[in-house]
């Protein structure tokens, strides 16, 4: 094991980790508000987005976040979008975790039985007041495993940045194995960071679903 | 028995129609409640009871007929149906208490909510009918910590704390075993006692005996005979109520 | 017509052997994912049985192995086995190679933890009142637990296979010239004739990889809403 290496590099691992956590908790916000607002016309049954909605979530889906980010940042420009790679990478989160979102609130809201609603009703609740203080906190607590499985996916799935010449872990790992041949090292290091960026998370998921089994 | 035209009439159903697309579950049915009368709703599973419930409490829409309450036609209303709602208190089968809020906050959380009524003289009442129900040491307590009992009896505190006019029982007993059932009876018949207008759904007839000032049979959607339960029980007239009394007893195989 | 096509740069995948070099892409995808989900679904059934044991070291060693697994992004796994085995092992694998046995890691991850949690979930009453019927351990698990559980397990493995799908895009990572790789080929090549190409093709590649995963995930939620109620 080469320790001076490992030394000398790990201000640049160090960038890397936070430039992919930048992008990603900005990614992962704008994922959530897409999420929110498309549960909002999917639960009013707005016509028109509705349909729109349905058909932005399986193509966002069903595609892989690689062609995605790959078609904003090559060929949006072709057609006069251009797009900084990171913004495109912001973009493509976005865009990717946007339908994951609005799927676990989704689910999270059918997961309420309809009486509760009726229950509300039955106390003289208003339909927003059942929304606010009897709907929106069961669903949330039901959603809650669902979006930090979601935030841990898409945490993943920056991994794809360094396609767009994103200066993340794996561009680095990649560029100090094509230099040095260090490459154990390189791939250790690569490993740690992930670690410490998706343990935390992964723990409080964790704690969070024990929780939520004895309330 | 008073006379009839003094008392205060709270309810007054007059043919009403209730359809499930082409299929009628509630077929001109007209009924009159009286305050401080405990009617008792019963028949086999399916002929339209819990649907009236629903009907009155504005959870259904219907295709005829009329629901008065306190003498304001409410039916078919599309607006304020909060205020109407908070006059008529509903207890469930499943309870329905809110998951996420304690005993305590379940009870009071439409009072001041809805009613806008303050928090310390909510809580105040609220502690009053816990302890009435039994259930004093348990304002604190989530609702997955409570048993079925209990459970309905809190929900059965959060219908009273509203003040409302009447209260709607939809086989609030159905889902729990002999014990517990009667821990929730007992605090129906003090009800009762006290004087609360009540339509009650059960299936308990040992119960509805003892409880109802009038029991109405129903079948297929249509009110078939309403009388005292000793008439109901001991001289019943139609043949359809013996056929019902009769699924209650067992006949003795061996000799 | 055909100028918007140009304009739009679709028109390169028209010409030459274009378009058939990008099917052939899409083959090169596809034998992968499908190849490794074959692995998985084997092996992943088995491992997923195997966690039902209440052996300590079986659980530890297989849940070490599914945390690390789930943990890492797959590229992160990718460039492990790719670059890694070069150097610890003086092995070198091919790009296909390396990502056959990434996915199937992966795969077998999945599948062993989808497989143990329908298992666990039929319950303990199923096995009682089978016993109670005479039904020996063989016998219950083949004719009363899996068919319960297959239920659960069948849409949710249909899926994976979209997720397998989906990942192997990564796979030109690590030089492997799948379909992203040809198109981009192709773009290049024909960087001076036709300007808007990377718009155009990565366009119906987007589009291809809908119509080959779109219909899966449907199969999988018609057949997931189909076995709920039963």
């Amino acid at each position: 094991m080469d320790y001076e290496f490992i030394i000398k590099f790990l201000p640049l691992y160090k960038n890397a980790a936070i430039l992919t956590l930048k992008i990603g908790i900005i990614g992962i916000i704008f994922a959530i508000i897409i999420g929110l607002a498309l549960t909002i016309i999917t639960f009013y049954q707005v016509p028109v987005l509705r349909n729109i909605t349905k058909f932005y979530i399986e193509l966002s889906r069903n595609t892989p976040l690689l062609i995605q980010l790959f078609f904003i940042y090559y060929g949006l420009p072709k057609v006069g979008i251009s797009i900084k790679a990171e913004m495109c990478a912001i973009l493509g989160l976005a865009f990717l975790g946007g339908s994951y979102m609005a799927e676990t609130f989704r689910s999270g809201i059918e997961a309420i039985d309809v009486i509760q609603k009726e229950s509300a009703y039955s106390l003289g609740f208003s339909k927003l007041q059942t929304i606010i203080y009897i709907i929106l906190p069961q669903a949330i607590r039901v959603s809650l495993h669902g979006i930090i499985a979601n935030i841990i996916f898409l945490l993943k799935e920056t991994s794809v940045f360094s396609a767009i010449s994103i200066m993340d872990l794996m561009f680095t790992a990649k560029d100090l194995i094509g230099i040095y041949y260090n490459t154990i090292e390189a791939l250790l290091m690569l490993v740690l960071f992930y670690l410490i960026i998706l343990l935390p998370i992964s723990i409080i998921g964790i704690l969070i679903e024990r929780k939520m089994k004895y309330v | 028995m008073l006379d009839e035209n003094k008392k205060e009439v709270i309810l007054e159903i007059s043919h009403l129609h209730k359809k499930y697309d082409e299929n009628f579950a509630i077929k001109d049915l007209s009924l009159k409640l009286h305050k401080r009368e405990v009617v008792v709703l019963v028949g086999s599973s399916g002929c339209g009871k819990s649907t009236l419930l629903r009907c009155i409490n504005l959870l259904e829409d219907v295709q005829g007929g009329e629901i008065k309450l306190c003498g304001e036609t409410i039916s078919n209303r599309k607006s304020n149906l909060s205020e109407i709602r908070q006059k008529i208190g509903m207890v469930f089968q499943n309870y329905e208490l809110f998951p996420h809020k304690n005993v305590l906050d379940n009870i009071i959380l439409a009072p001041i909510k809805v009613q806008k009524r303050k928090k310390e003289e909510v809580i105040e009442d609220a502690k009053v009918l816990l302890k009435r129900v039994g259930l004093e040491g348990k304002a604190y307590s989530m609702p997955s910590q409570l048993s079925g009992g209990q459970k309905q009896r809190v929900a059965i505190v959060r219908a009273l704390c509203m003040n409302p006019e009447i209260l709607l029982f939809d086989e609030v007993t159905a889902s729990l075993d002999p014990e517990m059932t009667r821990e929730v009876l007992e605090v129906i018949l003090e009800l009762a006692d006290m004087g609360k207008t009540m339509l009650v759904v059960t299936h308990e007839m040992q119960f509805a005996r003892a409880v109802a000032d009038r029991i109405v049979f129903m079948d297929e959607g249509s009110i078939i005979e309403a009388t005292i339960p000793e008439d109901f029980f001991e001289s019943p007239n139609s043949e359809k109520v013996k056929a019902f009394l009769d699924t209650f007893t067992y006949k003795q195989k061996r000799k | 017509m055909f100028s918007y096509v140009k304009d739009l740069g679709i028109d390169v995948l028209f010409k030459g052997h274009n378009f058939l070099r990008l099917m052939g892409g899409l083959l090169v995808t596809l034998k992968i994912s499908l190849i490794s989900i074959a692995i998985s679904v084997v092996l992943g059934l088995a491992f997923g049985i195997l966690m039902q044991k209440k052996n300590i070291a079986v659980r530890v060693v297989s849940r070490i192995y599914i945390d690390f697994i789930r943990i890492m992004p797959q590229l992160v796994l990718l460039f492990i086995v790719y670059f890694g085995s070069t150097r610890a092992f003086r092995i070198n694998l091919t790009g296909e190679l390396s990502a056959i046995i990434v996915f199937s890691l992966w795969g077998i991850a999945e599948m062993g933890e989808i497989v143990r949690g329908s298992l666990s979930s039929v319950s303990n009453h199923q096995y009682e009142s089978a016993e109670a019927l005479g039904l020996s351990r063989l016998q219950t698990f083949i004719y009363v637990i899996l068919p319960q559980s297959l239920r659960r397990i069948i849409p949710i493995s249909i899926n994976l296979i979209t997720r397998m799908i989906k990942t192997t895009s990564l796979v030109l990572m690590i030089g492997v010239v799948e379909m992203i790789k040809v198109a981009q080929q192709i773009i290049e090549a024909n960087r001076m004739l036709s300007k808007n190409a990377a718009f155009g093709v990565y366009l119906v590649v987007f589009i291809l990889y809908f119509l080959i995963c779109w219909p899966i995930s449907v199969l999988s939620m018609k057949l997931e809403k189909r076995w709920k109620q039963c």
